[in-house]
């Protein structure tokens, strides 16, 4: 099984429905979905990439993905980057410890959609199947 | 008895613009659900998942009178879009940022002028083009101004009267701003580093999604009197904005629903959506998000101040006269996504309550001591963007809206179609065109602006005003009709 993503639709907003064959797919799927209902983000030309770690705890399998998204939203919006890669060093049901590698996108050469504002909590879900993992999350736009 | 879509919701006839979803529906309601709506648009109104969401709202902690919904509601995330909520602060009333929304303080401001549509017809497509190259817009647009981390809390703190006094934008401005463009009990400090970076250089932006600027026509005044007041005659150009606190404000919002989303379960709050997160008013959570929702707030004045002056200057450049030579003044400016602390009568007492406007306006009546002098005979102006091909709406306050609705109206049109169906239903169309022969020239950063915001995905805004007019909200003033639109 191949992770995939798929837009799902809201009446003023957008979602994702993303499935995957495991956990750090899925929630690497995730992020690569929700960026792409920003645009399609090409890397600037000779532009020098920023790898960060992100830590995060979360309650429930949901809401860390939530979390997650938020995170990565955070720098595409305020950095004005692009995900290039990301290497999950440890993830469970309630903890991430990744790390992202960053790199500015050039508007010129780039698809630009629409702003993303934030990743919800509306009908947040995370839930094991027979293959693997499917995600819902909705995005306020 | 009629039912709202697949999940059932039940709905009473009140009037003819009003429907119950009586408390009885779920045995956590705390209050019926009253939605503004007339035979048609109920309709669509069953449509989405949003009756759902007012009966939810109605399980908070504290929440008085009812659960309320405009005509304008169509499904959110927690709240519904066009959801109205107060509660009691004394009776363990609570705060929900998902009652005001990530984007703070979205809201409208009007700006008349005394060019005509002959005079712009013209030029018109060099005034759009000019708006366009001087209002950022879209993803990623950096603003023309850049504020200094001292500049910005003096923003978070005091508003756009501080802007205007470094000279963008006119004395008179502020008197003609909701709460002045300074809501009191704002802290910097309670605003994160990530909010401020977010926002730091986008004070003066317009955003994407359903963000505008538009050059309009007055083509129908329905209450002379009022428009005369604002200095608004058939025929005549006016300017509307549409923006809120871009990216300060949504992360304010994320920010605050991590603080608090443990809270509700620690305090044995049951809720039926987590989008729904809150904490007492009175409780250092929830003062903790009304400082920084202020302060928001304060940042999305200073955002459509700057892009005020920003449209003054292209319409200056275009016809070569000064604003004030263009008679360009600020009619007014409203916020539709805030939660405030207002007196309100309930049960015949005067309390103060936490009103949550979650794509709602506030509405006050003629003679409410909130609202500014030269408007204070006509009632508070309400400003209702519609869709980009069909009308706004300039409303004004009337006694229904306190007696029915915590001072409160409708936002906008709403829409009626999701963004993927727009987009799809643009198919094999230009819509840049399709507005081009209706006399609207558009332009747009985002490469799906236009199609997901079309005419067609919305409601149809004059049936939306007429329903807030007939329920005694508030009463139409005039319409407006754009011929100008840029987008993110």
């Amino acid at each position: 099984m191949q992770a995939s993503w798929r837009e799902i639709p809201h009446t003023a907003d957008l979602g994702i429905e993303v499935t995957a064959p495991d956990r750090a797919a899925l929630f690497e799927t995730a992020a690569r979905g929700m960026i792409a209902c920003i645009g399609d983000l090409s890397p600037a030309a000779g532009a020098a990439a920023e790898t960060v770690r992100v830590l995060l705890a979360a309650a429930d399998e949901a809401a860390l993905l939530r979390d997650w998204l938020a995170e990565v939203l955070f720098r595409v919006d305020q950095r004005r980057m692009t995900l290039a890669a990301v290497n999950f060093a440890a993830l469970d049901a309630g903890r991430l410890d990744a790390e992202i590698t960053l790199v500015p996108y050039d508007p010129a050469r780039s698809v630009l959609r629409r702003e993303v504002k934030a990743v919800t909590y509306h009908q947040l879900s995370v839930t094991r199947t027979a293959s693997g993992f499917t995600a819902r999350v909705l995005f306020d736009i | 008895m009629p039912t709202a879509g697949r999940v059932r919701v039940p709905l009473e006839r009140v009037d003819p613009c009003c429907w119950r979803i009586p408390r009885s529906f779920q045995p956590d309601m705390r209050v019926d659900g009253l939605v503004f709506a007339d035979d048609v648009l109920i309709d669509a109104i069953r449509e989405d998942q949003s009756l759902l969401q007012v009966a939810n709202v109605a399980t908070l902690p504290g929440i008085v009178a009812a659960s309320l919904a405009m005509p304008d509601i169509h499904w959110g995330y927690g709240f519904c879009i066009g959801g109205v909520a107060a509660t009691d602060p004394a009776a363990g009333g609570v705060i929900s940022p998902g009652g005001v929304g990530y984007d703070i303080n979205c809201g409208v401001r009007l700006v008349r002028t005394d060019l005509t549509e002959a005079d712009v017809r013209p030029r018109l497509e060099t005034l759009v083009n000019e708006l366009f190259a001087r209002v950022p817009c879209g993803v990623g647009q950096g603003g023309r101004y850049k504020f200094k981390p001292p500049d910005l809390r003096r923003i978070l703190t005091e508003g756009s009267p501080w802007v205007v006094q470094r000279d963008i934008g006119e004395p008179e401005d502020v008197e003609a701003t909701e709460a002045r463009g300074r809501i009191d009990g704002a802290d910097a400090d309670a605003v994160s580093d990530r909010a401020v970076a977010r926002g730091e250089d986008q004070c003066g932006t317009l955003g994407s999604g359903n963000h505008f600027l538009e050059v309009q026509v007055v083509d129908r005044v329905l209450y002379p009197e009022a428009a005369a007041a604002m200095g608004l005659a058939s025929g005549q150009i006016t300017v509307m904005i549409h923006s809120g606190s871009r990216g300060l404000g949504y992360q304010v919002c994320e920010d605050s629903l991590r603080d608090l989303r443990d809270v509700p379960e620690r305090l044995g709050i049951r809720l039926p959506d987590r989008q729904l997160a809150c904490a007492p008013v009175d409780s250092p959570e929830g003062r903790r998000y009304l400082a920084a929702m202020r302060a928001a707030a304060n940042f999305a004045w200073s955002n459509r101040q700057i892009m005020t002056h920003l449209a003054r200057e292209a319409f200056g450049r275009v016809f070569e006269k000064s604003s004030r030579a263009l008679g360009m003044r600020l009619v007014y400016d409203v916020a539709h996504n805030i939660a405030k602390m207002e007196e309100h009568e309930i049960d015949g007492v005067r309390r103060t309550v936490c009103v949550h406007r979650k794509g709602a306006t506030r509405a006050f009546p003629p003679g409410h001591p909130d609202i500014p002098a030269r408007y204070r005979a006509i009632g508070q102006p309400v400003l209702i963007p519609g869709d980009m091909g069909r009308a706004s709406w300039v409303l004004v306050g009337q006694p229904g809206s306190m007696q029915r609705a915590f001072g409160s109206t409708c936002h906008g049109a709403g829409r009626r179609m999701s963004r993927s169906a727009a987009i799809k239903a643009a198919r094999g169309r230009s819509i840049r065109r399709e507005l081009a022969d209706r006399g609207v020239i558009a332009r747009a950063r985002g490469r799906t602006g236009l199609e997901e915001e079309q005419p067609d995905a919305y409601k149809d805004v004059d049936a939306v005003v007429r329903v807030v007019d007939e329920a005694g909200l508030s009463r139409r003033v005039c319409r407006l009709r754009p011929i100008g639109v840029i987008k993110g």
